[in-house]
């Protein structure tokens, strides 16, 4: 597949042009930064932010979702095929995580319907990051803020045009009959990329986490991490990666339907048995299933650590509790012990 | 000596001196600006705690979650004092598990901003306390802009409100960081999560947010302290001391009772007195 | 594509109701679609989702046996979805998706005693698992089958008349147990399920257990099974867990990184003690 490079004007008339055929995604300025917006044109594309407030993962896994209609003799119907989207302006971390997703919903187990339709209609084209925000740390996780994971075509601003690197048949089609890249501009992306890789220098050990977390789950520890926590859903919903979800029945004037909605494995009810028992009473266990989950049992699911390194939870979350800061204190725990 | 140092060493000496078994404060987080609360149990762990304007939780949320550890020292704001006060009122805690270290408060910044709760603040300084850490703050005039936007609000139509209120919560994703963050929300289970009856539904359909957010407001009617802990938790930004601004007002105008501010008053829908307005009962 | 969450269409045939209280019934359901009967095959241990239209769905464990001409279920009324359940009547419509999960772990049970431990109404699977290892193309090849089912009294057991039948069997050796006696003519011993599962004692050698029941009867009859001579692995759980959507996609029934509804219901206990105690 060969890279090219397109011009500012390029990509503005790509995006016009696909605005015409497909709903187009992007992120679009807001109070605070960025957020996803549907476009009307390419000049209201806001790239200026590290990243947007919420992750890309509604565009697979909607908040809430209409799985089944239900007609007047109580027979299931499916709801009709998702549109074709343009999802533009993702960053390495989000489409890493839409990866996570896919893996997850269509390529373990039963495969997801819903998801794996729209993953079918969908093209991402995704942004380098050329620089972090305090929260980041993809790189801590052994990721990169320019790689193309997930993606269909990575775009990288190397501040005259953009490099075009197709990663997909898809991809390769949307950039086809752009100019070819030259190594100038292969160099240029290096020097970005090794600038911003920098500007990340915490790192988590992550070869020793499937062995030695596990370990930690008795642990008394997680008690005082999780004082702090009050349990809310803010890290779960913000989260590119978490994929909880509750099914719920509605009957609006006689027309009944079954919809699944974002859940939280932080809400006190979320484990609760129809007996009453509960085994995830305990706050602190609550807070220890979503770090465990992220950072150890996916490794077992999937042999992949779930955590992509956004930070919208550090930043989101109403206690300022860093998840960093939480598995640093793990590991550290373990060294005290194996000394 | 500023605040913090103050708390530090009285901190020190609650925990060294075995007088409270654990002091809810705050520390720094790993975000600048941006406070942790945080549970000092020994002297040294005390070293860690700060006040100042980064601290936007109302730590009077925690009182419950660490009943069972024995007396605690609480660090209280004017905000946080009152709900303390209506912990108490509603005999979710007991006066003598708590040591409330009173500190006068200029309002919480976050994001560079100083909070859309603290922009009207009327209590900056504790109702109720066993000390003071330092300096009472002084009354800030209030932010007339939102005094103007809530008067504003009551010549809106009914219909017109609905509009405003429903696009505010049309953002809502339903996290609760709003109710958790809340002191006074503790209801074992709370009633979007009843199932029998089921009075609110889980979808994002704006009448259930809207019933979610009105409801609450009104379960607040009379013991919201209008601390801002909620508006600023809101992960999407939902102006929702708007709400909250508004009932604290309905309660003022018609049963002339603020919440927090006076312990020997129980709050305002928790009793009747006869000559209450009744005037809209036809 | 095929939908996973797509139910059968199934018909009730037939509702029981098990106890005095009248909370507990059994559903015989029927499929209205050959092709749909046909293509459902399942082994005891397994369960499904049953789906009202605009009122919801829950996990039950199957109650039969694969060779039964209906689909059983056993159902107690806790909640919105059992409570319109238990309205519904023979004739009436509803869904029902799966098989799901693994099963009891048949395929090691030839050459050995099979010892059966339950409480309460969690004994549908194993009643499915009695049936099925009953049809003598199976019995001929165990040994020994032991039973212990307890309940808090004789009208919480489910299934008399057929638990009455195969208290008489010599096939298997059925012993009933209730927390309190109260009269009546049918004398079951008096005792709780672990007290009256010691006081049996099966043989562990070349014996598997398979024990299903309410997390408090799991907690002291392991034990008992540990003191009997029972090693982890020769020790089968079915549990159960919150769940959601049957599949493992929703979330809600891990245990640590394994789901219930995929990786079980039925764990061994040697696995359980490599898993966190989140059941």
């Amino acid at each position: 597949m060969k890279n090219r490079i397109i011009s500012r004007d390029e990509l503005a008339q790509l995006i016009d042009r696909l605005v015409e055929r497909v709903d187009v995604y992007a992120p679009v300025r807001e109070k605070n930064g960025a957020n996803w917006g549907k476009v009307g044109s390419a000049n209201e594309i806001y790239l200026e932010a590290v990243n947007t407030h919420e992750p890309a993962k509604g565009f697979l896994f909607p908040r809430c979702e209409m799985i089944l209609k239900f007609d007047q003799s109580g027979n299931a119907v499916e709801p009709g095929l998702p549109q074709e989207q343009v999802v533009f302006g993702i960053r390495p971390c989000d489409a890493r995580a839409l990866m996570v997703l896919e893996r997850f919903f269509t390529s373990e187990g039963k495969t997801d319907p819903y998801v794996q339709a729209r993953l079918e209609k969908m093209t991402i084209i995704g942004v380098a990051c050329n620089r972090t925000a305090p929260a980041c740390f993809c790189l801590a996780l052994g990721n990169s803020p320019h790689s193309s994971e997930g993606m269909d075509v990575l775009l990288t601003d190397l501040g005259d045009v953009f490099l075009a690197e197709p990663r997909s048949e898809k991809g390769e089609k949307l950039i086809a009959g752009l100019a070819e890249a030259e190594v100038k501009h292969l160099e240029r992306r290096t020097e970005l990329k090794e600038r911003v890789e920098s500007e990340i220098t915490g790192r988590i050990d992550t070869t020793r986490l499937k062995e030695n977390l596990p370990k930690m789950f008795d642990d008394p520890v997680w008690e005082r991490l999780s004082l702090p926590c009050i349990n809310c859903g803010a890290c779960t919903f913000l989260c590119p990666t978490c994929h909880c979800f509750d099914v719920t029945d509605e009957t609006v004037r006689g027309n009944s339907a079954r919809y699944r909605v974002w859940d939280s494995c932080q809400f006190a009810l979320y484990s609760r048995h129809a007996s009453g028992h509960n085994p995830r009473f305990n706050p602190a266990f609550r807070y220890r299933n979503r770090v465990m989950d992220k950072f150890y049992y996916t490794t077992e699911q999937m042999g992949l650590i779930s955590c992509v390194g956004c930070g919208r939870c550090i930043t989101v979350c109403p206690a300022g509790i860093d998840i960093r800061q939480t598995v640093a204190t793990l590991l550290s725990f373990i060294d005290s012990t194996e000394r | 000596m500023n605040r913090s140092e103050i708390l530090r060493r009285r901190a020190k000496e609650l925990l060294s001196k075995g007088e409270v078994k654990m002091v809810v404060g705050y520390c720094a987080s790993s975000q600048p600006g941006v406070a942790q609360p945080f549970f000092a149990t020994t002297p040294e762990q005390a070293e860690q705690l700060i006040f100042d304007a980064t601290c936007s939780q109302n730590l009077a949320n925690f009182l419950l979650k660490v009943k069972n550890i024995g007396r605690v020292a609480v660090v209280a704001k004017g905000c946080d004092s009152r709900s303390i006060v209506v912990l108490l009122q509603e005999n979710q805690i007991q006066r003598d598990e708590v040591h409330i270290l009173g500190v006068g408060c200029e309002g919480v910044i976050q994001n560079g901003e100083r909070s859309v709760s603290c922009r009207v603040c009327e209590y900056p300084n504790p109702l109720i306390y066993d000390e003071m850490l330092g300096e009472q703050a002084a009354q800030q005039a209030a932010d007339t802009a939102i005094r103007m936007a809530d008067e504003d609000f009551t010549r809106l139509t009914p219909d017109e409100r609905w509009r405003v209120l429903s696009e505010e919560v049309s953002r809502c994703i339903r996290c609760y960081a709003c109710r958790q963050v809340c002191p006074n929300c503790y209801c074992p289970v709370c009633f979007v999560d009843a199932s029998m009856p089921q009075l609110v539904g889980r979808t994002h359909n704006i009448s259930d947010n809207m019933v979610f957010h009105i409801m609450r407001a009104l379960h607040m009617a009379g013991r919201c302290v209008e601390c801002g802990s909620c508006h600023r938790a809101c992960p999407m930004g939902i102006d929702l001391m708007r709400f909250n601004r508004r009932v604290a007002k309905i309660v003022k105008e018609r049963f002339n009772a603020v919440a927090g501010i006076d312990i020997t008053t129980p709050p305002a829908l928790t009793r009747f007195s006869p000559e209450d307005a009744q005037e809209f009962i036809k | 594509m095929n939908n996973p969450y797509i139910p059968i269409q199934m018909r009730i045939e037939r509702v029981t109701v098990e106890n005095d209280a009248r909370d507990l019934k059994t559903f015989d359901l029927a499929f209205v679609n050959e092709s749909d009967r046909e293509n459902f095959k399942f082994i005891p241990g397994q369960f499904a989702f049953l789906s009202i239209p605009g009122v919801g769905e829950a996990p039950f464990g199957i109650a039969s046996a694969p060779h039964e001409p209906v689909i059983k279920f056993t159902v107690k009324r806790v909640g919105v979805f059992t409570t319109a359940l238990h309205e519904m009547e023979a004739g009436a419509g509803l869904g029902m998706r799966g098989p799901w999960g693994n099963s009891y772990p048949f395929e090691i049970m030839p050459g050995r005693d099979v010892v059966i431990v339950s409480g309460g109404f969690s004994f549908t699977t194993l009643r499915a698992t009695i049936a099925h290892l009953l049809l003598p193309e199976n019995r001929r090849n165990l040994g020994k089958i032991t039973a212990i089912y307890g309940a808090r009294s004789p009208g919480e057991l489910l299934y008399k008349d057929e638990i009455r039948q195969w208290e008489q069997n010599p096939d298997l050796h059925l012993v009933l147990c209730v927390d309190r006696l109260n009269g009546g003519d049918w004398p079951q011993k008096e005792g709780l399920v672990p007290n009256v599962l010691r006081e049996v004692g099966p043989k562990a050698d070349n014996a598997v257990a398979l024990v299903c029941g309410p997390p408090i009867m799991i907690k002291y009859t392991h034990p008992v099974l540990k003191e009997l001579g029972f090693k982890p692995d020769q020790v089968y759980l079915s549990l159960e867990n919150r769940m959601k959507c049957g599949i493992g996609k929703c979330g809600h029934c891990n245990i640590g990184p394994k789901y219930v509804c995929k990786d079980g219901p039925v764990f061994s206990y040697a696995q359980l003690l490599n898993l966190p105690a989140e059941y």
